[in-house]
C-alpha cells in the first residue's frame, strides 16, 4: 500500500524527490484496481484495537492521491535549489515527506479513525513547515495554526465519536448509514464540517490560513495552499457523500449551510485579497476565495457540480502551487515581496513571470486555462441545481480575481522598475522545470484532445454518486 | 458544409504571431516579413472561405474535444463578410505599420499581440456559438491590452486600467448569458431561442440585458464607452486604427446576433418565424437600442467637438458612429421581419466605418510620425507638406460626414430611410424625435470634421520635427483604403446586391423588404437633402462656436465624472473597508473561538481537559499584539513543543473518548 511506505524515510535533497516519484508511481499503479468504481483495500485490525487501521482506495482517493503525489514530486524538485538558502534542511525534508504521508494516508484511509490519525499527522507535520524560518512572525503564525488545528481536531473527534455511537462502526465503506435530520447526527455533521472546514479555509475558520501560508518557505506554501487545504475539502466530500448520503443531506437542507459559508468564503477571501500588498499574503487570501468555489461545488449535490468540484480541486492544486513557486522564485532572486516592488520584474525573470501569468489567468478563469473549465462546469452545475445565485457568485469572484491579479501582471510587464533592472537573472533549471511544467499543465488541463483530468473528474463524481446512492 | 477552414482562419494569425515573435528575436526585417505573410495568408483564406460560403450558404466545423464544451464554427454570409473585412483592413494597416512601429520600443511584443488580436477578432465572426465566440472575444480583449498600454506612459496605463476592468466585467456578463443559454437550450449556438426561454420561465429580456451590456462595453455604447476615448488614442496609431475600425465591431456584431437571432422564435427545423410574442420582444428591444444608439451618437459627437487631441476626436467620433450602428440594429429589431433596410443600413455602416475610421487613424498616425505632435493646437498647415495624406483625409472625412460620393452617404441615407420606416410602423412621434436627433448629430459630425480640416491641414504651419517622406508602403495602404471609401460611395449598387443582400438573407427578413433594399436609389433629390441639412447645421455651429480652441470638456458632460468617478471612489472605499475588515479579523477569530467553546461546553464535554488549551488560546486572542511578540513564543524549542502537543492531544483524545462513552 502506498501510504505505509515512506514515513521512516531518511531525508536528504534527492531522496525526497525520488521518494515522491516512487509514491507517484505507486499511486498510478492503483489505477487498474480503482478504475470503473473498484475498491482496493487492506486492513490491520491488530494495530490500535478496537478499531484497527484500514486503508481503502476508490476513485476519489486515487484522484486526490494522484494530484498530491504529482505536486509533491515537482515541489521536491523545486526545493533542491530553493532550500539551499535555508537552514535545517534535514528537518525540512523529513517533515515534507511526513506531510506527504499524512496527506496520502488521509485520502487512502478506510475508516474514520485511520483518516483522523493521518489527518493529524499531516497537520502537525505541516506545523514544522510553517514555522521553518523560526522568526517571531512565523512562530506566531504557527501558534495560531496549531491552536486552530487542535480545535479542529477536537471537533472532528467529537463528530467521529457521535458517528460511532450512532452506527457502531467507523468504516467509510457503508454509505449513508446515518439516519439524517435529527439532533445528534446534525451535531456530528456540524462538528465534522468545522473540523474539515477549518483545514479547507472556510470562513470564519480561515484565520490561520493567511498567517500560516505566507510565512512558510515557498515550496511549503505551495503544498499547503495547493494540496493540504484540498484534503479538508476531501473530508467534506466523504462526509456528505459517504457518511451521510447526498439525498438526505439535501432533504435536511444541511448543504445550505455549506453553500452559504462557501459563498461567504468566496467573496470574503477575494475582497480581502484585494487589500493585501504582500504578494504571498494576497495569494493566501486568494486560496481562501478559491476554496469557496470548492465548497459551493461539493454542496450543490448535482453530478455536474461535483465533477466541476473535483476538476477544480485538481486545477487549483496546479495553478496555486505554480503561483507560490513562481513568487518564491521572485522573492529568492530579487528579495522583493510587495506588489509595488514587482515593477519591471518580467524583464528580469521572463520565464518565471510567464508561468506566473499563465497561472494567474487560470485563477481568473480565462479561457483556455483550466480555471475557466472548472468555473464553467460548476456554474452549470449550480444552474442544474436551480441555484443561479451561486453562478453569479462565481462570476463575481472571477471579476474580483481579475482585480487583484491584473495589477501584479501589469506591474511586472508594463511599469518601469524602481531601481536598475538586472536583465535575465533567472533561477536555475531545477526550479524552472517544475514552474514551467505546472504552467503548461494549466493549459493542458483545458485543451487536451482527450481531456484526461476532466474524464477522471467525471468518473470520480459518478463513482462518488453511485457509492452515495444516486441523485445524478 | 463541414470544412476545417474556419478553424484554420482563426488559428493562422495566432500561429503566425508565435512565428513572428521567434523571427523577431533574430531580425526585425524577418519579423516584418512573417507578419505581412501571416496577414496576407489570413486574407487569402478569408477570400477562400467567402467563396465557399457564397456557393454553399454556410461553412461549419466542430472541434468537439476542446475545452470540455467543444469549439463550434459556423460561418454564414454575415460572419464571412465581416471576417473578410477584418482581414482586408488588417492587411492594409499592417502594410502601414512597419515604418510607424520602427520608431517605437518593443516591436516584437507589439507584433505578437497584434497578430493574437487579429486571431481573436477573426474568431469572433467565425464562431458558431456564444461559447466559442466568448473564447475568441476574450483572446481579442486581452491581446489588445498590451497594444493599448504599449507606450507604458502613466496616461496609457491609466487608460489601460479602464479598458481592462470594464472589458473583464463585460466579458463576465457575456459568460453569464452563455451560462443561461447553455442551461436552457443545452447549447449556446446562434439560433432562435425566445420561445424556449419563455417555456423555461427565463425572461428573454434578462438574456438580452446581459449580452447587450457585455457587448455594449466593447461597442462603446453609452454609458459603457468611457474606456474607449481613453484607450484608443494612447495606443500606437496602427493599433488605434484596428481598435476603432474593427475591434469595436465585434461588440456591434454580438448585439446584432443577440437581438436579431437569439430573440426570435424558431420553427421545427430551427428556422426563425415571427410570432406575436417575438414581435413584442423585438419592439421592446428595438426601442431600447434606438434610444441607446441615439444617445450614443449624440453624446459621442458633442464630446468629439470638445476633444483637444487629434486622436481623441477620432475616438469620440467612433463612439458616435457606433451609435449609428446600434441605432440601425435597433430599427431592425423594432421592425421585425420588415427590418431589411434598417439591418442593411447598420451592416453597411459597419463596413463603411471600418474603412473610413481606420483611414483617419492612419492619417493621424502619419501626422504624428511627421510632426510628433498630438494636440490640435500644435498642428496646422500640413496639407502642403503631406499632400497624399491630406487627400486621404478628405476622402475619409467625406465618408464620415456622409457627403454624396463617399461611402458614409449611402449608409446614413439608408439609416434615415429606416427611421422613417420605424415612424411609419408604430414608432409614432418618438421616432420623429429620433429622426431629429439623427439629423442634428449629422450636423455635429460636420463640425468636428471641419475642426480637423482647419486645425490640422489648413492654416499656419508650425515647423515639422521630422521632414521624412512617407514610404511607399504607407502611401499605398492609405490610398487603397481611401479608394475603397470612394468606391462604395460612387457605386453602392454592387455592394448592396453582393454583400448586404446575402447577409440579410441569413436572418429572417421579409424578402419583399430586401428587394426594396437593392432597388433603392439613394441618389434622389429628396435623399440629397440630408447631407445638405447636415452641412448647413454643421457650418452654422462651426462658425458660431466651433472655431474657438477648446480646453477640457465640462465635467457635467462627462459620464466619467458623473458615474465612474463616484464608482471608483466607492471601489476605493470598499478596499478601505476590506482593510478595516482585516483589522476586524481578530474579532472574527474571537467570535469563532467563543462559539466553538460555547458549543463544546454546552455539550458538557471534558470540561477540565479542555480548559487548558482553550484558556491559553483565549489568552492568546485577547492579548494585544505587542504582548504576543513576547519571547515566550518565539524561543520555544519546536521539537519539544511539538512532542508536548502531540502527547497532550493523544491524552485529550483518549480521555474524551472514554468520557463520552461513559456519558452515553
Amino acid at each position: 500500500m502506498a501510504p505505509a511506505a515512506r514515513i521512516s524515510e531518511r531525508a536528504r535533497d534527492q531522496a525526497a524527490f525520488w521518494v515522491s516519484l516512487a509514491v507517484l508511481l505507486l499511486v498510478c499503479s492503483l489505477y487498474p484496481a480503482v478504475s470503473g468504481g473498484g475498491v482496493a483495500g487492506v486492513s490491520f485490525p491488530s494495530v490500535m484495537p478496537p478499531f484497527g487501521l484500514s486503508f481503502r482506495a476508490d476513485l476519489l482517493s486515487f484522484t486526490l492521491g494522484l494530484i498530491t503525489a504529482l505536486i509533491w514530486v515537482l515541489v521536491s524538485l523545486y526545493s533542491w535549489e530553493y532550500m539551499l538558502h535555508e537552514g535545517d534542511r534535514t528537518r525540512f525534508y523529513a517533515f515534507l515527506l511526513l506531510t506527504l504521508g499524512g496527506c496520502l494516508g488521509t485520502v487512502m484511509a478506510g475508516d474514520l479513525i485511520t483518516l483522523y490519525l493521518f489527518f493529524e499527522v499531516m497537520s502537525l507535520a505541516a506545523f514544522v513547515l510553517v514555522v521553518h524560518d523560526g522568526t517571531p512572525q512565523a512562530m506566531r503564525a504557527g501558534y495560531l495554526y496549531l491552536l486552530m488545528t487542535i480545535g479542529g481536531a477536537l471537533a472532528l473527534f467529537f463528530g467521529i465519536i457521535v458517528v460511532y455511537r450512532l452506527t457502531g462502526s467507523v468504516a467509510l465503506t457503508v454509505p449513508g448509514t446515518l439516519p439524517a435530520a435529527s439532533g445528534l447526527p446534525f451535531a456530528a455533521f456540524l462538528a465534522l464540517l468545522a473540523g474539515f472546514g477549518m483545514k479547507a479555509g472556510m470562513v470564519p475558520l480561515h484565520i490561520w490560513l493567511p498567517e500560516a501560508h505566507p510565512v512558510a518557505p515557498s515550496p511549503a506554501s505551495a503544498l499547503l495552499s495547493g494540496i493540504m487545504i484540498k484534503i479538508g475539502a476531501y473530508g467534506l466530500i466523504r462526509v456528505i457523500y459517504n457518511l451521510f448520503d447526498p439525498a438526505s443531506v439535501g432533504n435536511a437542507g444541511w448543504n445550505q449551510i455549506v453553500l452559504v459559508l462557501g459563498a461567504i468564503t468566496t467573496i470574503w477571501g477575494s475582497v480581502l485579497a484585494i487589500a493585501q500588498t504582500d504578494l504571498k499574503r494576497r495569494l493566501a487570501y486568494s486560496s481562501i476565495g478559491q476554496m469557496g468555489y470548492v465548497l459551493i461545488g461539493l454542496a450543490l449535490l448535482s453530478g455536474r457540480a461535483l465533477t466541476g468540484d473535483v476538476f477544480h480541486i485538481l486545477s487549483h492544486a496546479v495553478m496555486k502551487s505554480c503561483l507560490f513557486l513562481t513568487s518564491g522564485a521572485i522573492i529568492l532572486q530579487t528579495g522583493r515581496r510587495t506588489i509595488e516592488e514587482l515593477k519591471g520584474v518580467a524583464k528580469e525573470m521572463p520565464v518565471t513571470m510567464g508561468a506566473f501569468t499563465a497561472a494567474a489567468f487560470a485563477m481568473i478563469g480565462l479561457p483556455p486555462f483550466n480555471g475557466f473549465l472548472s468555473k464553467w462546469i460548476i456554474g452549470l452545475g449550480a444552474l442544474d441545481a436551480g441555484r443561479a445565485f451561486y453562478t453569479v457568485i462565481l462570476l463575481l469572484s472571477s471579476f474580483l480575481n481579475a482585480v487583484y491579479y491584473f495589477p501584479i501582471i501589469v506591474n511586472a510587464y508594463f511599469k518601469p522598475p524602481a531601481e536598475e533592472a538586472i536583465p535575465r537573472r533567472e533561477v536555475g533549471y531545477t526550479m524552472l522545470v517544475p514552474m514551467v511544467t505546472l504552467a503548461v499543465l494549466t493549459v493542458l488541463f483545458d485543451v487536451l484532445p482527450r481531456n484526461l483530468p476532466l474524464e477522471l473528474a467525471q468518473a470520480t463524481a459518478a463513482a462518488v454518486f453511485k457509492a452515495g446512492g444516486g441523485l445524478l | 458544409m463541414s470544412t476545417p477552414l474556419p478553424a484554420l482562419v482563426g488559428i493562422v494569425p495566432a500561429a503566425g504571431a508565435v512565428l513572428a515573435y521567434g523571427a523577431g528575436r533574430r531580425s526585425g526585417r524577418l519579423r516584418n516579413a512573417a507578419v505581412f505573410t501571416t496577414a496576407a495568408a489570413a486574407f487569402a483564406l478569408c477570400c477562400w472561405l467567402n467563396s465557399i460560403v457564397r456557393r454553399q450558404g454556410a461553412a461549419a466545423y466542430r472541434i468537439s474535444w476542446a475545452l470540455g464544451e467543444g469549439l463550434t464554427f459556423h460561418v454564414d454570409a454575415f460572419g464571412a463578410q465581416l471576417a473578410l473585412l477584418v482581414a482586408l483592413v488588417w492587411l492594409l494597416v499592417t502594410a502601414f505599420s512597419f515604418r510607424y512601429v520602427a520608431h517605437e520600443h518593443a516591436p516584437n511584443r507589439f507584433y505578437l499581440m497584434y497578430l493574437l488580436t487579429f486571431s481573436g477578432c477573426l474568431g469572433v465572426f467565425l464562431a458558431g456559438d456564444l461559447f466559442t465566440l466568448y473564447l475568441f472575444f476574450e483572446l481579442m480583449t486581452f491581446a489588445a491590452y498590451p497594444l493599448v498600454v504599449h507606450e507604458e506612459s502613466p496616461e496609457a496605463l491609466e487608460a489601460g486600467g479602464f479598458y481592462l476592468y470594464l472589458s473583464v466585467a463585460g466579458g463576465l456578463l457575456i459568460l453569464l448569458g452563455a451560462f443561461l443559454l447553455r442551461h436552457v437550450l443545452g447549447t449556446t449556438a446562434w439560433m432562435p431561442a425566445a420561445d424556449r426561454l419563455q417555456e423555461a420561465g427565463v425572461n428573454p429580456y434578462l438574456l438580452f440585458a446581459l449580452l447587450c451590456a457585455g457587448f455594449g462595453v466593447k461597442a462603446g455604447m453609452l454609458p459603457l464607452h468611457v474606456w474607449l476615448p481613453r484607450a484608443h488614442p494612447v495606443a500606437p496609431s496602427p493599433a488605434s486604427a484596428l481598435l476603432s475600425g474593427l475591434m469595436i465591431k465585434a461588440g456591434a456584431y454580438g448585439i446584432a446576433r443577440s437581438a436579431l437571432v437569439l430573440l426570435q422564435s424558431g420553427d421545427a427545423v430551427g428556422q426563425a418565424v415571427q410570432t406575436a410574442y417575438t414581435a413584442a420582444v423585438g419592439h421592446g428591444v428595438g426601442t431600447f437600442l434606438l434610444w441607446a444608439g441615439a444617445a450614443t451618437m449624440l453624446g459621442g459627437a458633442i464630446m468629439a467637438i470638445l476633444a483637444p487631441e487629434f486622436k481623441k476626436v477620432l475616438a469620440y467620433s467612433s463612439v458616435s458612429q457606433m451609435g449609428y450602428i446600434i441605432f440601425g440594429l435597433g430599427g431592425a429589431a423594432f421592425l421585425g421581419s420588415q427590418g431589411g433596410v434598417a439591418f442593411g443600413a447598420a451592416w453597411l455602416h459597419m463596413i463603411n466605418h471600418a474603412l473610413f475610421k481606420s483611414t483617419l487613424f492612419l492619417v493621424a498616425g502619419a501626422v504624428m510620425q511627421h510632426t510628433g505632435k498630438r494636440r490640435l493646437s500644435d498642428l496646422g498647415g500640413l496639407a502642403r507638406q503631406l499632400p497624399l495624406v491630406f487627400v486621404a483625409f478628405l476622402v475619409a472625412a467625406g465618408g464620415l460626414t456622409g457627403l454624396p460620393g463617399f461611402n458614409g452617404y449611402v449608409s446614413k441615407t439608408l439609416l434615415h430611410h429606416a427611421i422613417l420606416e420605424v415612424a411609419g410602423h408604430g414608432g409614432g412621434a418618438a421616432a420623429l424625435v429620433l429622426e431629429k436627433i439623427f439629423v442634428f448629430t449629422s450636423g455635429l459630425t460636420v463640425v468636428y470634421a471641419l475642426r480637423l480640416l482647419f486645425q490640422v491641414f489648413l492654416g499656419r504651419s508650425p515647423q515639422p520635427r521630422r521632414a521624412e517622406l512617407l514610404p511607399v508602403s504607407q502611401e499605398l495602404a492609405l490610398a487603397s483604403l481611401a479608394l475603397l471609401v470612394a468606391a462604395i460611395g460612387v457605386a453602392p449598387g454592387p455592394v448592396l446586391a453582393g454583400l448586404i443582400l446575402p447577409a440579410a438573407k441569413g436572418l429572417r427578413f421579409d424578402p419583399h423588404a430586401l428587394e426594396h433594399l437593392t432597388h433603392l436609389s439613394v441618389f434622389t433629390l429628396h435623399d440629397l437633402e440630408g447631407p445638405l441639412i447636415a452641412l448647413g447645421i454643421g457650418a452654422a455651429v462651426y462658425l458660431l462656436a466651433g472655431r474657438r480652441p477648446v480646453g477640457a470638456a465640462p465635467p457635467w458632460l462627462s459620464v466619467e465624472e458623473l458615474v465612474y468617478r463616484p464608482l471608483v471612489s466607492l471601489g476605493r472605499r470598499t478596499v478601505d473597508l476590506a482593510r478595516a475588515l482585516e483589522l476586524a479579523e481578530p474579532a472574527s477569530r474571537a467570535v469563532a473561538w467563543a462559539a466553538g467553546l460555547a458549543v463544546l461546553l454546552r455539550l458538557r464535554m471534558a470540561r477540565t481537559a479542555l480548559a487548558l488549551p482553550f484558556y491559553r488560546a483565549w489568552l492568546f486572542l485577547v492579548t494585544p499584539g505587542a504582548r504576543r511578540t513576547s519571547p515566550e513564543w518565539s524561543e520555544v524549542n519546536i521539537g519539544f513543543d511539538l512532542l508536548l502537543l502531540a502527547a497532550t492531544l493523544m491524552v485529550l483524545l483518549v480521555g474524551m473518548f472514554y468520557l463520552v462513552r461513559a456519558v452515553w
